[in-house]
């Protein structure tokens, strides 16, 4: 009887091993609205704002490397963080280019074992002055005649501006000639808002301009907040407009003088 | 009384042997970036490489659960290979965008049926795994939803085989055969049971997973190079690494990730695809101077085999060309053209005598892996295509292939395997 007992009892335990068996968890909570942790905010440093909310990890690296540069910047290495709240830090960073974006990585570890990594590209939304490249042919030139001398961009095919700005900032790009004189004088050649990457195709005209002035061509870049910069296109100055110079008529109206002079000395 | 004390012992021990299939479930939000919420359970069982059919559910303060879809990992894709430790990943802001939840409970439900698995299934229509003990497919069939809409695969249990042959395989001493002596039999243990495709990956099968154009056709997909079925960064550094990393770009890499990566898929490695080959069915294997049915070599002229014929598209009877998958007769426990239509990538890389000293030649090697990573840089293949002769067509025949390059009668064959 016992064996027969024994059996039922080894029948029911491995038609139990067999059936669905479910095993729930105990209660947790989720804040999913923290999704976004990492976030660059400085204009004058790479400024890492993090918050982690625990975890299995109780370690934590963030590296930062310039997408452009390839540069490299260890932001912090945190240990024994807590790992049943959410904790914030925030991290400055000198000396980074902030003109470029930047790959962050955020790696967790538990003991020496890398629990995962993440990683975000992000760039700097700041108020930094615009240092953007130039390329296309491009000249000055000017038309017209003493004295409504007027300059002229020309381009012979797309220019293109290609900036470090972070997406998102209004700007209004200004094209000027700068006349070389003790108290400079800028003339408007061409004015348009822009984004990042521009394709821009110039034949713009100044107002009149004065002669005998040496002229370089410059632009203005102008953003939300205001800052300002300048830089020369050409590195010398590309254009003088020369005093205007004797016409062909008055060189027959002297040629003719001193002819009849000499005739009338013979007679 | 004595013998009360023994029943009541006997049965605890018992009782005891049977621990619960799933425990230790414990869930936390990996952090908050991404907001998904890492599950960790154990799975148990009392049998060799089990596997087990899992769902996931959640529910709030104790209310109505809800089957839980968003998910990555162990498990995500349905079925489970392996008792231990798992982990699976829950994308909760899909369920929960921007918000706060508390009293938050996640179950695993998880159910043994290993003895019920002998194929699973991957539904290429929602890309999720299931289970049958036995097929649908007929000896010899055409036109079957198995080999377009779905990929079985066929369970291979654990076990000790002789592998490669010796001179008195037909083929091994053959004049013709430049690459005579690089299958050199000896004895290999593979611990872990598998699971390998029963048809030759389709173009049909193929599309689905690697192309914006579905394909209805059931010839094998050719021309895919070692490097594009497994990338040629982390596909290549096996066996450096033997936990089947792929790149994640790779044919493979892409198939992970439609499934959810709940299981691990891979080519097979050359001791896989031969144990599969020689299989009997009842935990013994094939030996020498046979098919993979187990009839004998036949042929007298080096061209025609009478009892090839009946298993294989080969040079004799393909008409040149590659033929629908499963046409021929199976092996003997249910995987098609092992033998002809086209070769097969295996894992490995290439080496004459795979990888193993002669001394490890001598013993029983565990687990083999091949040649170490990018030696060559070669890697294998398998048992001849639609236009070889009955010699190349062996078990044992074994081939060295560029990784990078392309084959018109190369195809593939899955495997899906124990990490």
């Amino acid at each position: 009887m016992y064996l027969l007992t024994f059996l039922l009892l080894l029948g029911a335990a491995v038609s139990a091993s067999a059936a669905p068996e479910t095993v729930w968890s105990d209660t947790f909570g989720i804040d999913t609205a923290l999704a976004q942790t990492v976030d660059l905010k400085s204009s004058d440093h790479l400024f890492v704002s993090t918050v982690w909310y625990g975890g299995i990890a109780d370690e934590a690296d963030i590296t930062a490397v310039g997408l452009t540069s390839g540069a490299a910047y260890d932001i912090v290495a945190l240990k024994g963080a807590n790992s049943t709240s959410s904790n914030t830090w925030d991290y400055f960073v000198d000396n980074a280019d902030l003109r470029e974006n930047f790959l962050l990585t955020f790696t967790t570890k538990s003991g020496n074992e890398t629990v995962s990594t993440e990683t975000a590209t992000v760039r700097v939304a700041s108020t930094l002055q615009d240092e953007g490249t130039w390329s296309g042919n491009f000249s000055l030139d000017t038309i017209g005649t003493a004295p409504g001398y007027r300059l002229t961009l020309l381009t012979t095919d797309d220019i293109v501006y290609d900036s470090h700005w972070a997406e998102g900032n209004d700007r209004v790009i200004k094209v000027r000639a700068i006349s070389h004189e003790a108290f400079p004088s800028s003339y408007d050649l061409y004015e348009s808002s822009v984004d990042g990457h521009g394709t821009f195709n110039w034949d713009y005209l100044s107002d009149e301009v004065p002669a005998d002035v040496t002229y370089t061509l410059a632009y203005e870049i102008k953003n939300e907040a205001g800052t300002q910069t300048y830089a020369a296109i050409c590195a010398q100055p590309v254009i003088k407009i020369l005093p205007e110079p004797l016409t062909s008529c008055a060189f027959l109206v002297l040629a003719a003088f001193f002819a009849m002079r000499r005739k009338g000395g013979r007679g | 009384m004595r013998n009360a004390f023994v029943f009541i012992f006997a049965a605890f021990v018992c009782l005891s042997a049977f621990s619960n299939t799933v425990e230790s479930v414990t869930c936390h939000q990996r952090w908050p970036w991404d907001g998904k919420v890492e599950i960790d359970y154990v799975l148990n069982s009392a049998n060799a490489d089990p596997v087990f059919d899992v769902k996931f559910y959640a529910k709030v303060n104790g209310g109505e659960s809800f089957l839980l879809t968003d998910l990555e990992g162990d498990g995500a894709a349905g079925i489970v290979l392996g008792a231990g430790s798992k982990k699976a990943t829950w994308d909760a802001p899909q369920t929960y965008p921007s918000q706060q939840v508390s009293g938050l409970q996640v179950a695993v439900t998880a159910e043994e049926v290993t003895s019920s698995a002998k194929y699973i299934i991957l539904d290429l229509s929602n890309y999720t795994f299931s289970y049958a003990a036995s097929t649908n497919v007929s000896t010899v069939t055409t036109g079957s939803i198995s080999k377009s809409g779905e990929i079985w695969f066929r369970r291979v249990e654990s076990g000790t085989f002789y592998m490669g042959s010796d001179s008195t395989d037909w083929g091994y001493f053959d004049s013709n055969w430049s690459s005579k002596k690089s299958e050199p039999r000896h004895q290999v243990s593979l611990t872990k049971a598998f699971y390998i495709s029963i048809f030759e990956t389709t173009v049909a099968q193929f599309s689905k997973i690697d192309s914006e154009t579905v394909s209805a056709s059931l010839i094998p997909k050719t021309s895919t190079s070692y490097a594009y079925i497994r990338g040629s960064d982390k596909g290549a550094t096996w066996p450096t690494y033997t936990d089947h990393r792929v790149d994640t770009n790779s044919f493979l890499g892409r198939m992970r990730a439609k499934t959810k990566n709940s299981l691990t898929i891979d080519l097979p490695t050359e001791g896989q695809f031969e144990m599969a080959s020689r299989s009997v069915g009842d935990g013994t294997f094939l030996g020498l101077c046979c098919w993979n049915d187990g009839s004998p070599y036949v042929s007298t002229d080096k061209k025609v085999d009478a009892n090839l014929d009946k298993l294989a598209w080969y040079k004799a009877n393909s008409g040149g060309s590659m033929h629908e998958v499963g046409t021929k007769k199976p092996n003997l426990i249910g995987i098609y053209d092992i033998h002809g239509n086209v070769w097969e990538w295996c894992l490995d890389w290439y080496d004459n005598k795979y990888g193993l000293t002669d001394n490890e030649l001598a013993r029983i090697t565990a687990d083999p892996v091949g040649a170490p990573t990018n030696s060559g840089p070669k890697n294998s293949r398998r048992c001849g295509g639609y236009n070889n002769t009955p010699i190349d067509c062996r078990i044992p025949r074994r081939a060295q292939p560029g990784s990078g390059s392309t084959y018109s009668d190369y195809g593939i064959r899955l495997v899906l395997v124990q990490p």
